[in-house]
């Protein structure tokens, strides 16, 4: 036990509940009398969607999480926060924007997550978040439990994912708060969390300090510390009108009815009706069945009014329904369930919202409906719940019409679960493979055979030079490319110049954080790319603004809609005043962190720009808070950012 | 009558002092060695507005830092020049500073390749959002405790003196360009990005040497060198031989010689070192040169520390 606590852990001996011991067998009151809380920090960072800094930094990265409090009680944006890449709507707004999935449940909105381990297994009590900047963007707490056992079929050893809380994101208040969402009980000890981001409502880039954990070696009886809050488990959907909200929402009810012993497993709403589908041929849980007899009673020969409905109109009203939604409807009876089976229903299938239920066996139940398919999204899906065995036969059945496969930060992706997306996905448009880290110039060199592609996202992967030009010559559709912090991309110019020559279609390109790109690798980008509407060339140190190559960047590309400059020291005013003169799409423009830029020509971007709705100018000495509020209410339809630390 | 003198420039220039000891209980069986560290210094400048910065003597600062396999203390001295052009000198070093102060006690850094801090607290400073300009020396000495050995790196003309017995055993060489113009680290405006002196972290000299039990180990920036002969160090140091109490003597031998290296800088007849290297360099010259002094007194030790 003491070798266990980490060096920063302290425990404090719990005074015995009162009435504890009422209804409880002795030995567990007599555990529960012994019991302490843990108070631990996060020891390590194990994986997360996307971070700020520089992949070997320590500035701005998803690691700083780990560790005790740096920044807090301090607000501001601090280089010794985690912060994630994106925030605010902003990003989803952009061209290189993707089209939302339909089918999306409205409640599941996490942008962003991260996981990290503890020193110490405890059953959770109490998490406090430490965020110091922009609060108010997490949306969901999860615990992990890695030893459920292993799978019988597989002989793997597979885990489990409990939600602890989820709500929804809120305005920021800025001020730098400790967050302590009431947990629900977990029903094992853990010591992996995760947390996951809706940057929605944040109005410049969320900052966490660090997380600390409160819990106990052994289960707490009066769980009184946590209450359940029936938000907690499920959806309150009000804006949904149609019929079919009525018996979902019966079924809802259904499912959360409060049953003490199903709050310590699954109790998850989700969860259950994923489960239903792979036991589709087993007995059906009770409530389901007693839902059935209540129809069959009311109508045993007919349907009632969905006999007398079109199959046309039927498939239209299903075809507003979110995914659980529509699988719950197929079970209630077999009319309906031959409407949600059809392989209609299932053109556009988004598993990311569900990915702690994503298993081998959900795929094999999806894959007869799915023969139509077009766009799947698997990004977040975990390789102990799924494997490439899984998602093999998966695309071998349903992949011939794919168009577009999320894969984000999907560990089980390796170079030969790579090679069956090429070779039984011909028809790939869009692929995004960011954060895939299993991946290397094995597996990137088949993607060349995806010919057709016009949007490939590499963020944060180890895609290298060769793979990369080969790729660029035999694409070239491709529209919108991401290759932002990837670290074996050592000539940007050459890569640039390939683009150049064969991709002329290209909108959007983003450079982040590369250290090669200079002003010649993107001068080929602007004379042969007239078309582009976004780029991002944040923290790239080797373009110079002497060599004017901002200037002329703005002159070919007319229609630019996004410029990030982030960070490069060099940008003058000349680069402000020439984006005011040419570039009047401009809707998001970032110049972070430049001393030579004046008030003057940053209040001609604004002026000129009259499109433009976020301007970033944090850390841009030449332009102070008291002009900042002049222009709010100047130029009120565009967002002006300045980040600040306190 | 000089030392009035000398007493009236004291009180005309403002100067700041800290004092500082770090403890940490070592408990392990082997008792590996590790540093009792004390901290010294003055700042040239006037402080009329400039509020006292952890850290920080005038445009020098310093860190010590500490995690399992090292104790790690470092100086970074400021090139005064920027503040011509507006920018404050001692951001630069201090950034610096707390970035390696950080790699350390974030386990970012091997023990045995200091340079790596040095290069790799450049190389987060770019990372900073803020535009940070300036330039400055650096120094870094860090003690592996289980391997008794301190391994350092220097880039520029602070310095180090390891002192064993009396006689300094070993010693950094001081890197220049040429007179008073020592090997620096810098991130200069755009616009004058060719004119400013600006040496790669690669450039910094490493070095290693067993340590023993008693050795102390005095780390400074050339406010002090320039101002205090070894042999004065030296003698300063060999006082401090009783072993009670060892991070008060530490701290109280630290703030003795940081005082004594500012008194001489005021002294106009003063035949400093500086003014010998001047001398060297063809410049006829006399006197103390005043500067930011930093000082750092580590003692090498085995003994659990007392709290």
């Amino acid at each position: 036990m003491e070798e266990l606590l980490a060096e920063n852990a302290l425990t404090i001996s719990v005074p015995e509940a009162p009435g504890s011991l009422g209804d409880k067998g002795s030995l567990r009151s007599e555990s529960l009398r012994n019991q302490n809380i843990i108070v631990q920090f996060a020891k390590e960072v194990i994986d997360f969607s996307s971070q700020y800094g520089n992949e070997t930094s320590i500035s701005y990265t998803a690691r700083n999480l780990a560790g005790g409090a740096n920044i807090f009680p301090s607000y501001g944006d601090f280089t010794q926060a985690c912060v994630f890449r994106t925030y605010g709507p902003w990003w989803k707004k952009a061209p290189s924007a993707r089209k939302p999935f339909e089918r999306t449940p409205k409640t599941l909105l996490s942008d962003d997550y991260i996981e990290i381990t503890f020193a110490t297994k405890v059953y959770p009590i109490k998490l406090d978040i430490y965020e110091t900047y922009n609060p108010g963007a997490i949306v969901r707490l999860l615990a992990c439990d890695m030893n459920v056992g292993t799978d019988v079929d597989t002989g793997l050893s597979v885990c489990q994912w409990v939600t602890l809380w989820q709500g929804r994101p809120e305005e920021s208040t800025r001020q730098s708060r400790i967050f302590s969402p009431p947990l629900k009980q977990c029903p094992f000890p853990t010591d992996v969390l995760r947390l996951e981001l809706c940057h929605d409502l944040a109005p410049y880039y969320v900052d966490l300090d660090c997380v600390q954990l409160h819990g106990t070696t052994e289960p707490v009886n009066n769980f009184s510390c946590m209450r359940l809050h029936s938000e907690q488990f499920y959806v309150k959907d009000g804006d949904r009108d149609n019929v079919m909200s009525i018996m979902t929402g019966a079924l809802k009810d259904l499912s959360l009815e409060p049953n003490p012993k199903e709050s310590n497993t699954e109790n998850q709403y989700i969860s259950k009706e994923m489960k239903q589908i792979t036991r589709e041929n087993e007995t059906v849980k009770e409530e389901m069945k007693n839902l059935k007899q209540t129809n069959n009673s009311d109508s045993v020969s007919n349907n009632g009014f969905f006999d007398l409905l079109p199959g046309e109109v039927i498939q239209i009203i299903l075809s507003n329904m979110d995914l659980s939604g529509l699988c719950n409807m197929a079970q209630t009876c077999s009319h309906l369930k031959r409407h949600c089976y059809d392989s209609l229903q299932y053109i556009e299938l988004n598993l990311q919202p569900h990915w702690t239920q994503v298993t081998d066996t959900v795929l094999y139940s999806l894959m007869k409906r799915c023969s139509h398919l077009l766009r799947l999204n698997l990004s977040w899906c975990k390789n102990l719940l799924l494997t490439i065995n899984g998602v093999d036969a998966f695309l071998q059945c349903c992949g011939s019409e794919l168009t577009c496969l999320y894969l984000s930060t999907c560990k089980f992706l390796n170079n030969d679960c790579l090679m069956s997306v090429v070779q039984y996905c011909p028809n790939l448009r869009e692929l995004d493979i960011d954060s895939c880290l299993q991946v290397d110039s094995t597996g990137f060199s088949q993607l060349k055979n995806l010919t057709m592609l016009q949007r490939l996202n590499l963020y944060r992967t180890y895609i290298d030079t060769m793979s990369l030009t080969a790729i660029i010559r035999s694409c070239h559709d491709l529209q919108h490319l991401n290759l932002g912090s990837c670290t074996c991309l050592h000539f940007m110019d050459d890569i640039a110049e390939e683009l150049g020559n064969n991709c002329r279609k290209l909108k959007s390109l983003d450079l982040w954080r590369s250290r090669s790109i200079s002003h010649e690798g993107l001068s080929h980008i602007y004379t042969s790319c007239r078309d582009l509407e976004e780029i991002d060339l944040g923290w790239c140190p080797e373009l110079k603004s002497r060599t004017l190559c901002f200037v002329e960047l703005t002159q070919n590309c007319t229609k630019l809609k996004k410029l990030f400059l982030t960070a490069n020291r060099t940008v003058c005013d000349e680069d402000l005043l020439a984006i005011a003169k040419h570039c009047k799409e401009m809707e998001q423009l970032d110049i972070l962190g430049t001393r030579e830029v004046s008030a003057f020509a940053a209040q001609r971007v604004l002026e000129n720009c009259k499109k433009l709705i976020m301007f970033d100018v944090s850390f841009c000495s030449g332009i102070d808070f008291p002009m900042m509020e002049t222009w709010k209410k100047e130029f009120p339809h565009c967002e002006i950012k300045k980040s600040y630390q306190n | 009558m000089q030392s009035i003198a000398l007493f009236g420039r004291q009180i005309a220039r403002a100067f700041i002092t800290s004092i500082q000891s770090e403890f940490r209980p070592n408990a392990r069986p082997r008792e590996p060695l590790h540093l009792v560290t004390g901290t010294a210094g003055f700042s040239k400048s006037l402080t009329k507005n400039q509020a006292f910065k952890k850290w920080t003597f005038g445009d020098d600062a310093y860190f010590i830092a500490r995690n399992k396999v090292a104790d790690v203390i470092g100086v970074a001295d400021g090139v005064g020049g920027w503040r011509n052009y507006g920018i404050d000198p001692s951001a630069f070093p201090r950034s610096l500073m707390e970035l390696c102060q950080r790699l350390v006690v974030e386990n970012q850094f091997k023990p045995q390749t200091p340079a790596s801090i040095i290069e790799d607290g450049y190389c987060e400073l770019l990372q900073q959002k803020t535009p940070l300009i300036g330039s400055s020396t650096a120094c870094i000495v860090a003690l592996h405790k289980e391997e008794r050995t301190i391994y350092t790196a220097n880039l520029g003309d602070s310095g180090f003196l390891v002192i064993r017995d009396g006689e300094v055993v070993h010693r950094s060489q001081e890197q220049q360009h040429y007179f008073n113009t020592p090997f620096q680290l810098a991130v200069a405006p755009p616009s004058q990005e060719w004119q400013v002196l600006s040496d790669s972290p690669s450039m910094a000299q490493s070095t290693s040497y067993r340590v023993e039990e008693g050795d102390v180990i005095l780390l400074g920036t050339d406010g002090l060198f320039d101002n205090l002969s070894e042999d004065m160090i030296v003698d300063y140091i060999t006082r401090m031989k009783d072993k009670r109490e060892e991070n008060v003597q530490v701290q109280t031998t630290a703030k003795n010689i940081a005082e004594k290296a500012h008194q001489l800088s005021f002294d106009p007849d003063y035949l400093s070192p500086f003014a010998l290297s001047a001398l060297d360099a063809g410049i006829a010259m006399r006197g103390g040169k005043p500067d930011d002094i930093t000082v750092i007194l580590a003692k090498v030790s085995c003994q659990p520390e007392e709290t």
